[in-house]
This record gives structure tokens, sequence and C-alpha cells, in this order.
């Protein structure tokens, strides 16, 4: 199992990984509809560049966190569908509760604004 | 004529990678980028407005193409663009074969005599055995690619890993085989001769000692012909794996190349 190294400097690619594998976790889904649930589900506040996608995509399939499988839609068109893998999904829970306590530490330090 | 192709083209020419991971990386985008442009149509944009948000979407900056290629290039994809590249002119394929063909003549004439066998090393069976998956693995794929051409990207490259590892499986048997058949051999001599082997094989004076001389020769003809066998199973199998690589190579080429036309 790969390490996480959660740390500031690592947030947005971090933070990318949990949002693909979030969308992931459930079902396949193909690179368009991975960016447009992020973006939907967030109601926009997390726009994703379906450019920056592809490395991160590429990078998880190679690790084995994710799987890619090619279908062929009609005669003409080909598509790729990704899904989670078994290390990915061991993964992804590893990930969700780093964010979690990520989260605690940050509202307990902003937090103490409010008092 | 695909509406996206000077965007696909852009990332093509930055794409500093093989051919065929180039041509999945654009099948991949193309196929998206078409996705999406149908979503904006879908949504109610105009034609022209579902277009440009799409291919704003897909501007892809040269940190990601870096970081794409960096994923991609590994050394073994190298090694296999260096070697199919080399070989993309017709006099190199004309020499390459000359080559396999003086290696392979001689021995398939020697294989095919009936001697051959009767002295043959218990490691040539294996090394059958693998050529025979092999074979099957060969005809399975050229059936596919050639005569019901199905090119579905999905599976067009299934069983090229196995073909490699089977010639490298081949390999290994051989130079396994070659010292096994050397020690037993030598434990044989030894058993034979008291520890004073090689003395013996130059005084061959007494029937013991020609026994010995017997059996050298016989070890040679054995492993000799097994490393024959050996290296040519493998040089037949990286050739049936070579030719399927370069059709795969031209088939996505052709299909990548569909998709940049304007």
């Amino acid at each position: 199992m790969q390490n996480i190294k959660f740390e500031i400097q690592n947030l947005t690619k971090n933070c990318n990984e949990a949002l693909i594998l979030a969308v992931l976790f459930h079902e396949k889904r193909h690179g368009y509809q991975i960016a447009l649930e992020i973006e939907e589900k967030s109601k926009g506040e997390f726009k994703f560049n379906h450019g920056t996608l592809y490395p991160i995509l590429h990078k998880l399939e190679k690790d084995g966190l994710i799987k890619g499988i090619w279908k062929q839609e009609g005669p003409k068109r080909k598509r790729k569908y990704y899904s989670i893998t078994a290390k990915g999904n061991k993964y992804a829970v590893e990930q969700f509760k780093e964010w979690q306590k990520f989260f605690n530490h940050f509202f307990q330090i902003v937090g103490e604004i409010k008092r | 004529m695909n509406r996206f192709s000077p965007i696909l083209k852009r990332i093509n020419e930055k794409l500093e990678l093989p051919q065929p991971i180039r041509s999945r990386i654009i099948y991949e985008i193309s196929a998206d980028i078409n996705d999406l442009y149908e979503y904006y149509r879908l949504k109610g944009f105009e034609e022209e407005e579902a277009i440009r948000k799409a291919k704003e979407k897909f501007e892809i900056s040269d940190a990601a193409v870096s970081q794409l290629i960096q994923i991609h290039n590994t050394n073994f994809r190298k090694l296999v663009t260096k070697l199919s590249d080399r070989t993309q002119s017709l006099w190199e394929r004309v020499f390459l074969i000359l080559i396999l063909l003086i290696i392979l003549l001689p021995s398939l004439i020697i294989i095919l005599t009936s001697d051959f066998f009767e002295n043959s090393s218990i490691f040539l069976w294996p090394m059958f055995i693998l050529t025979g998956f092999a074979l099957i693995i060969f005809i399975k794929k050229f059936y596919r690619l050639f005569i019901i051409k199905n090119h579905n990207t999905k599976k067009m490259r299934s069983g090229l890993p196995v073909l490699l590892i089977l010639a490298g499986s081949s390999f290994f048997t051989t130079v396994c085989g070659y010292f096994i058949e050397l020690y037993t051999l030598e434990t044989e001599a030894i058993l034979y001769a008291n520890n004073f082997f090689l003395l013996l094989i130059l005084n061959m004076g007494n029937p013991i000692e020609k026994g010995i001389v017997d059996q050298v020769s016989s070890w040679l003809i054995r492993s000799s012909a097994m490393v024959m066998t050996g290296i040519a199973i493998t040089i037949i199998i990286l050739v049936l794996w070579f030719f399927l690589e370069q059709k795969i190579e031209r088939i996505e080429k052709i299909e990548a190349n569909a998709l940049l036309v304007d």
C-alpha cells in the first residue's frame, strides 16, 4: 500500500486524489463524468479542468489504485472507464481519515477566532 | 472530420511518448471532449458555444503534459520504442531478417534430423511446451488482427506481454538446463574417475576412461543441441511478438491519425 504524504505542500494533490477516489468509490466513470460530478456535487466550488485530470487519473492507475478499462461504444467510439481497485478502496479510506484529522486540527485553530 | 482535431493535434505534438501510449491518451481525450460537447449541447448551448466551452475545459497545460510523459515513459517502453524505431526502414528490416535466418536455419536443420531427439536433453521438452503456448497465442492474435480484423483497443494488446514472458522463460530454461547438465556430468565423472577427471580425459587407455570420454562427447552434443534450440525458440517467440507489436502499433497510429484529421 502506498504511503499517504499528508503535508501542506501536498494538499492540492491529495485533495484532487481524494475527490476522484470519492467519485469512483461506488461506481465506475469515465474522465469527463468524474470532472463533471465533482463540479456539480460541490456546486461549482471545485472546478476541475479536464486537462489536469488525466495526469492524476493515469498516476492513480499506474499505482494500482484505480483501473482503466476500454469499452467499445458503437463502431467508432471507444471510452475509457475508471473503477476503484481493492487497493484503491483501502487507500481512499485512509485518505478520508487523514482529511478528517486535518479538518479537526484546522478548525481547532480556526475555531479559536470565534472565542 | 473531428471538430476537436486542432486541440487534439496540439496535445499530440506536445506528448513526447511512444506512439501506442500517445494514441491511447488521444483516444481518451477525444472521447471525453466529444462527450462534454454533447453534454453542453443537451444543456441548451449553441454549437459554437458548446465547442468553445469544451475546448476551454480541455486546455492541457505544459505541466500536465510533462506529468503525463513522466508517468508513461518507463525504461522498458523506451527500449521497445528504440527497437521498433530502428527497424522502420526496409533495408534495416531485410538485414534483421537475414541475421535471424542465419541463426535459425542451421538450428532448424539440425533439430529436424532424426538423431537430434535420440540424444536430447530433458530440458528440451519444457521449451517445446513454451513454444506451443506461444504459437497458440500468436495464432489467436493473428486471427483477430489479420483475418476478422477485430481492432478492439481493450483486447488488442492482451497476450503480448505473455509472449515476452514465454521468450524469457525459454531463455531461462536454456541457461538453467545447461548448468544442470554440466553439473550432472561433473558429478558422474568424479564418481567414475575418483577426482582425476581432467587427467583421465587426456589418457584414454582403459575402458573406464573411454567411458568418460564417451560421456563428455554425449554431454557436448546434448547440451549444445539444447542451447541451440533454446536460443532458436527464444528468437522465434521474440520475432512473433515483434511482428504483432508492429501491427498493433500501425493500427493505433492509423486510428489516432483519423482523430487528428481536420
